[in-house]
């Protein structure tokens, strides 16, 4: 850094006249001093050098409880923040363990490839730097078939993905089969990245590691290390079905750190539009570049990476014609791992000044320490959030946080109640391992490994699953044993992060270019990109000429329109089984299993900017339908959200609870720690099932991930935070920010002022 | 077995012809092996035969013992003998007996496929069984079941106790061992006379012999070259020149047939071992006709403008010589 202190250089640019009106606040998060423990008497003498080569005498509190925990053989997860030193949590006892018994093996699971490569190189590093006895091995997708060999057979410490233990190394346990009796630690790191569909699946291949280990007579423990999620010890007794401790306080010591909240300037205060997320990203990083601090900015795709990168490389070669000298990397997926390395290495010497990147840095990959973090749009989790702004900091000086926030109403309700960040308790992270149909893929993948025994548990009584199995004849009862009876791999077709097979390409075709520009789900792609829908791609637009979906190909044509496209989804319900409801003063509500069909049968036409209806197109394409999970919230007359709705036409009703359903299913992935794509929300005027005005809100994922369930206890809270987002919008009569635009059916022309209204009474009647 | 040769030199009575069927290609834990083809050479002087035992598994339930009797039938001094096998049966094999707490004891095994397709490979399509067994050994099955078919009719076998095409499934296995050993047989033969073999890729064969017995290797060379096999001419020009051996060296270099590589060769010989640049120059020229890649037309260019100025030096060199004072 420059040799002005740091407080002065963030004192300039916060009280620069183009930053400081959109400041919503300052938060100044004191430092705290380390707590520290003597290195473990037992320690072994050869690692005790290796650390003390790095420099380490001791140990952090948390480390040393860590190691406690695992010489006393439990099983446990770490809570820690960002670089504080988690990785010794379970390197040092792990290394231990396989010093003293050769025959000893360690898996590490990671949830993506670039951060075991990442892992090894820090293990080979750190506990390796003395030539210790440990073979440490990578074993993913990127590992050359010469090498993998030598991985099964001679690697101690296995560093894998869960995709790769699933597909690639159960199904072949036999020649794992050294590895796997010798199996004492699973090492879980990123556990709150195990959330969702995603974090089922992976507690479903636990399940068939642990049995695969007990056919081999090892029953491994479990060190996992979690991001701060409100719920670690229950995330972590869920995926490994056994009881787990938790280690939350943290010794490591932190240096002051500023949480500036950036609300970007409304540019049309009626619209509610404000200048993008992006531009003024872009304008805070180049004036921290120039004033030399080292920034690292989050951006939340891989085009807005390579834009916002673009971008300030070109204001920064504008600024400085010769001698700049100032780089600027873009981080990504899609980088070659040669690309990415550098990049990295680059972040650690000081040679690389700023990054830009999507959350593939956000994981806990070493770039050292930066001086200011950009969060360019909140991350769709607190967690995520803390992590981003954990890149900035060093062990002592200021670092700074800047939360830049996008026009969408979570944003907007974040940025306007910061406490929320500071006081509320982060969110919980969820998994629903006995999902209806990730458990039957892993009945499948677990009968291809092993036989099921009589009576043998899988997560639950595998019993019934088995003989729904034998039924189409994917398994067989013989002398007391189920077999696999297929000449199939069940793996192989079976994705641990959803449908990534059923995705649909979209080619541009303008003038015979012919060129892949995108990707996007099958059920995602009939709303998105129907014939003559218009597609919006690096700030290009493009007109859909024509959607294959037998051929999971897209056809588009660049070509300039003055309008983009919604398509108007028509969304029927219909309830299977009320599993459980309940009333308060304000609302009912009943958790159900619905079976979604929604059909997209016609969009508008909107103009840029006024969201000014400009016509209509009709779509043709068959309906998407799923068995889910959801939550029926009720509005009958005898609650005060029922009697509100009561007052007005069904007109009225029908444009209030659809602004209402704009709104929350916006904001309630905050709370519910998920991805906005994964809830889904239809609104009924007068429900034909209940015979009340509805809003259903809806799991997306077939079966469901437990989103339902949880978003009934959180319902209060998701209204008033929804609430107070109305509230408090600038616009006049509904925006995307809050209730969204155009509330005409088509028909009836209503005002958005008082749908505005409606929607905050009905919210304020309901919480 | 370290290298194909020694695989095709194992006296027939030694060799145990191994062919699995099994329910699946994919060789992870959940693909087993239900019937176990295997052929031996029985002596008996004139009368010496085949015979093949087939183990069938009737359910799951038996894998115990139909490992058990395959384990026994490997006696120790046996060499498994199959095509493919040691990247799948026999792997399959011992993942089975892993499943099943039993030993797979290390064995000595003969792939005859390598060996197949050093022969071969440029004589057929491809060197699969079934290919070799029609192109090469003119054996015909009448009717035969499709392998992709094989899993599902065990899998109905099993569970009914009976199915149609079983026994068919055991004449296709039988078969499958039959070839087996005709191919091996094959290349037993073609091993053991190199020089005459018939209807092989004899270069391959004679590289192989070169580095077991260089006089047989090149005898299978020479023949091979003689028979226009121009690979064969650049295999022995390697050879003579890595040997010092430089009069059958030019002998076979004046023989390959003119080209960019052989002229660049001769330019090599000329400038540096006999010392000749004018005859270098001309031999570069000569390459250059020949060359149609920019990268290599840009790599004779600059050997061209070396050797001219060589040239150029020595007429100087002789012009100052040979001037009169
Ligand atoms: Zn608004």
């Amino acid at each position: 850094m420059n040799p002005d202190p740091a407080i002065r250089v963030f004192e300039r640019i916060l009280a620069d006249p183009d930053i400081a009106p959109c400041v919503a606040r300052v938060e100044r998060l004191p430092e705290a001093p380390g707590s520290f423990a003597p290195l473990p008497p037992d320690l072994d003498g050869r690692l005790a050098g290796a650390l003390a080569r790095r420099g380490i005498e001791r140990l952090y509190t948390h480390q040393r409880a860590s190691w406690d925990l695992a010489r006393a053989g439990r099983n446990f997860v770490v809570v820690t923040p960002t670089a504080s030193g988690k990785t010794l949590c379970y390197n040092l006892p792990v290394v231990q363990a396989l010093l003293e018994d050769p025959s000893a093996r360690a898996l590490y699971l990671f949830p993506t490839k670039a951060l075991s490569q990442d892992q090894q190189a820090e293990l080979n590093e750190v506990a390796l730097g003395g030539d210790l006895p440990v073979k440490i091995a990578t074993y993913d997708g990127d590992t050359p078939s010469s090498v993998r060999v030598s991985a099964r057979d001679t690697g101690r410490i296995v560093i894998t993905n869960p995709d790769m233990l699933h597909s690639g190394v159960l199904p072949n346990h036999a020649k794992w089969s050294r590895f796997f009796s010798g199996l004492r630690y699973v090492v879980v790191d990123e556990m709150h990245g195990y959330r969702g569909i995603f974090g089922s699946h992976v507690a479903n291949v636990i399940r068939r590691l642990k049995r695969i280990a007990a056919f081999y007579g090892s029953k491994p423990s479990f060190i996992l290390c979690s991001a701060t999620i409100g719920n670690p010890g229950a995330l972590a007794e869920l995926l490994v079905e056994e009881p787990v401790e938790t280690v939350t306080e943290n010794g490591a010591p932190r240096a002051e750190k500023l949480v500036v909240f950036y609300n970007p300037p409304l540019v049309d205060p009626v619209q509610g539009i404000r200048k993008s997320t992006a531009t003024e990203s872009q304008k805070l990083a180049v004036k921290l570049l120039r004033a030399g601090v080292k920034t690292i900015l989050f951006a939340r795709s891989r085009l807005r990476v390579e834009l916002i990168a673009g971008y300030i490389n070109q204001e920064l070669r504008n600024l400085y014609t010769d001698n700049s000298g100032i780089v600027v990397e873009p981080y990504r997926s899609g980088l070659l791992p040669t690309e990415r390395r550098a990049i990295e290495r680059g972040l650690r010497d000081g040679t690389v000044h700023g990054v830009v990147s999507t959350n593939a840095l956000e994981l806990g990959i070493d770039i050292g320490g930066l001086d200011a973090a950009i969060i360019a749009g909140f991350p769709g989790s607190f967690a995520s959030f803390w992590q981003q702004s954990g890149r900035a900091g060093r062990r002592s000086g200021l670092s700074a946080a800047f939360f830049v926030a996008s026009s969408s109403p979570l944003d907007q309700y974040i940025v306007a109640h910061p406490e929320y960040f500071f006081g509320a308790s982060p969110e919980s992270g969820r998994v629903d391992p006995a999902n209806p149909y990730v458990y039957m893929d892993h009945v499948k993948c677990a009968a291809f490994e092993l036989p099921f025994g009589e009576g043998e548990p899988f997560g639950q009584d595998v019993g019934e699953a088995l003989a729904y199995l034998a039924e189409d004849g994917i398994v067989r009862k013989a002398g007391g044993r189920w077999h696999w009876s297929s000449s199939g791999y069940p793996s192989e077709e079976i994705s641990l992060r959803s449908a990534a097979s059923d995705n649909v390409v979209i080619v541009d075709a303008t003038e015979g270019r012919n060129r892949v520009i995108g990707e996007m789900d099958r059920p995602s792609a009939k709303e998105l990109v129907y014939d003559d829908a218009v597609y919006i791609h690096r700030g290009r637009q493009y007109v859909v000429l024509k959607l294959d979906l037998e051929n999971r190909l897209c056809k588009v044509e660049e070509r300039e329109v003055n309008y983009y496209t919604d398509a108007v989804v028509k969304t029927d319900i219909k309830v299977l089984s009320e599993d459980a409801r309940g009333e308060s003063a304000g609302h009912g509500w009943v958790l159900s299993d619905i079976l979604v069909r929604s059909e997209a049968e016609r969009f508008k036409k909107l103009r840029f900017h006024t969201h000014e209806n400009v016509g209509y197109g009709d779509i043709h394409l068959p309906p998407e339908e799923m068995q889910t999970r959801g939550l029926a919230v009720l509005f009958p007359p005898e609650t005060s959200a029922g009697t509100e709705l009561e007052k007005r036409d069904i007109a009225f009703r029908a444009a209030v609870l659809s602004g209402m359903s704009h709104l929350i299913r916006r904001i309630a992935p905050a709370f519910l720690m998920c991805d906005p794509r994964d809830i889904g929300a239809a609104e009924r005027a007068r429900d034909d099932h209940f015979g009340v005005p509805a809003l259903y809100l809806y799991d997306q994922y077939p079966g469901g991930t437990g989103l339902a369930e949880a978003l009934r206890e959180l319902l209060p809270k998701v209204f008033r935070a929804a609430l107070e987002t109305v509230e408090l919008c600038p616009c006049g009569g509904g925006c995307p920010s809050c209730i969204g635009v155009d509330f005409s059916d088509g028909r009836t022309a209503l005002d958005g002022r008082e749908v505005k209204t409606g929607v905050e009474r009905l919210l304020a009647a309901s919480a | 077995m370290a290298t194909t040769p020694e695989s095709c030199r194992i006296p027939a009575g030694r060799l145990l012809f191994l062919d699995l069927e099994t329910t699946g290609l994919s060789g992870g834990a959940g693909t087993i092996a239900f019937l176990a083809g295997l052929g031996r050479v029985v002596p008996g002087g004139e009368a010496e035969g085949f015979e093949i035992r087939q183990y069938l598994l009737i359910d799951y339930p038996g894998e115990d013992a139909f490992l058990d009797a395959l384990l026994g039938a490997l006696v120790s001094e046996t060499v498994l003998a199959s095509y493919n096998g040691r990247s799948f049966d026999e792997p399959l094999l011992r993942t089975r007996c892993i499943l099943n707490r039993k030993h797979w004891p290390p064995h000595p095994h003969a792939d005859f496929l390598p060996a197949a397709r050093r022969l071969w490979r440029k004589r057929f399509p491809d060197c699969s069984l079934g290919t070799l067994e029609a192109l090469m050994l003119k054996r015909q099955r009448s009717l035969d079941v499709p392998g992709a078919r094989i899993p599902e009719i065990w899998f109905e076998y099993a569970k009914r106790g009976s199915h149609p095409l079983m026994e068919a499934v055991l004449e296709h296995n039988a078969a499958d061992v039959e070839s087996l050993a005709a191919i091996a047989a094959e290349c037993a033969r073609t091993y053991a006379n190199p020089v005459d073999a018939r209807d092989c890729d004899r270069t391959a064969l004679g590289t192989l012999w070169l580095k077991l017995q260089p006089d047989t290797g090149r005898a299978v060379l020479e023949r091979a070259f003689e028979e226009g096999e121009e690979r064969a001419g650049w295999m022995l020009l390697r050879h003579y020149r890595r040997n010092g051996v430089w009069a059958e060296y030019r002998r076979v270099l004046s023989a390959l047939s003119p080209g960019w590589d052989s002229w660049i060769e001769r330019a090599k010989d000329a400038e540096h071992r006999l010392g000749d640049p004018r005859a270098a120059l001309q031999a570069a020229r000569s390459a250059r006709v020949f060359a149609a890649d920019t990268e290599l037309r840009e790599h004779l260019e600059l050997r061209i403008r070396r050797l001219t100025r060589k040239t150029a030096a020595i007429r100087q060199r002789e012009d100052r010589t040979s001037r009169p004072r």
